[in-house]
């Protein structure tokens, strides 16, 4: 019985620790900006899972007001790779992110880190796009 | 029985993890596979070097200094990203930007033709590897034409005629309409080739230069679809600019 635990647990570790070579098909600096760095909890509310980026909206309460932020993760194909599928993010998960907001003023996020609902902490921003905290 | 039992729920856990991947046993270091005209053939899935800026210093065969010409300095330091870079548009990313970008690639290989698949937007490049005349019609495009020829058994392929807009690299290194690229592949073994790229393009720098490599099998990986127009946010929402052809002399 332990044994079994132990088997799954060492499962979800795997599954949410993986390095996450995580990539862009543009420039950071096409659409996001290193000096608008935000750091933000709240509940998934909806999550695409499109290329050439999967989309998680967030929502978010800052001084009473809830926001909902669109926060831009990696490409579904390395984070297929890396054990993520669908479903691994799901409406009503609870996350933390780190990350950058766009220079139009929007709420849309380049995510850097996201910290997922068994406080996982992962990279899993767009990788390898010139942004900040990029790995090459 | 339930110990079994919690045993199998933690194997079907561990499964999709890798569901991707066959686990397919290979001895990499064994010989490289031959074509049937006994040339060393490049086929498989490979994982290229990763280069989003070939100045990196953090990544070996990295570019210590690219030698600018006054016209590609000027390229070089007004390229901004922000005024609609055109991978942001999901056009072709060129026979640079691919080979350096993050995604795999598959080399499809037989007596006659080399062709790329390459996973980013999945596109795909045909290369005669015959030696033939460059066809003097085509007009200039994203991957240019190449052509290859076998010295010895290393594969060089010469590529020419790109159309200007493509960059080097992911931070945006520019590359002219007068660039040639030349790559030479030699699988050393199964799990490894040797890779060099050479850009010489005389309008943007003063001499050539040369990046040497080694490139990685992926035996369990296999290329995935990558649609890059589905789901384009950043672009419809006009989040980044649509490219467009510069105005201004390439």
């Amino acid at each position: 019985m332990k044994y079994a635990l132990a088997v799954g647990a060492l499962c979800i570790v795997l599954l949410f620790t993986a390095t996450v070579p995580l990539v862009a098909h543009h420039s950071f600096a096409a659409e996001y900006d290193n000096n608008k760095p935000i750091k933000f909890s709240g509940k998934v509310t909806k999550v695409e899972w499109l290329n050439p980026h999967i989309y998680v909206y967030v929502d978010a309460t800052d001084n009473g007001k809830t926001i909902n932020y669109a926060v831009e993760g990696g490409a579904p194909n390395g984070l297929f790779r890396q054990g993520w599928r669908k479903d691994t993010l799901k409406p009503g998960d609870t996350i933390s992110i780190e990350g950058f907001l766009a220079k139009d003023g929007s709420n849309t996020v380049n995510a850097r880190t996201w910290v997922l609902p068994d406080g996982k902490k992962v990279f899993a921003g767009n990788n390898e796009d010139g942004g900040p905290t990029a790995r090459p | 029985m339930k110990t079994r039992m919690m045993i199998l729920a933690g194997f079907l856990l561990f499964v999709p993890l890798f569901a991707g991947a066959q686990d397919k046993k290979v001895d990499m270091n064994g010989p490289a596979p031959r074509l049937p005209n006994g040339k060393p053939s490049i086929a498989g899935v490979w994982g290229q070097v990763r280069r989003a800026d070939v100045t990196d210093k953090k990544i070996p065969g990295y570019v210590a200094e690219l030698p600018y010409t006054d016209w590609g300095r000027k390229q070089w330091e007004s390229y901004d990203a922000r005024k609609g870079d055109y991978t942001g548009t999901c056009l072709p990313f060129g026979m640079s930007r691919t080979v350096y970008g993050p995604w795999p690639i598959q080399l499809i290989q037989d007596n006659d033709y080399l062709v790329f698949l390459a996973e980013q937007n999945s596109w795909f490049h045909v290369v005669p590897t015959d030696a033939r005349n460059y066809d003097k019609d085509l007009p200039p495009t994203w991957w240019g034409e190449s052509i290859g020829h076998w010295e010895g058994d290393t594969l060089v392929i010469d590529t020419r005629n790109i159309n200007g807009y493509v960059r080097v690299d992911t931070i945006g290194h520019p590359l002219s309409d007068k660039a040639r690229i030349v790559q030479t592949f030699k699988r050393v073994d199964f799990g490894h080739a040797e890779h060099t790229f050479t850009v010489d393009d005389p309008k943007t720098y003063t001499k050539p230069w040369t990046i040497t490599e080694t490139w990685t099998l992926r035996p369990n990986v296999r290329i995935m679809e990558y649609s890059c127009e589905e789901g384009n946010k950043d672009l419809y929402s006009g989040h980044i600019k649509v490219w467009q052809p510069p105005e201004e002399e390439k």
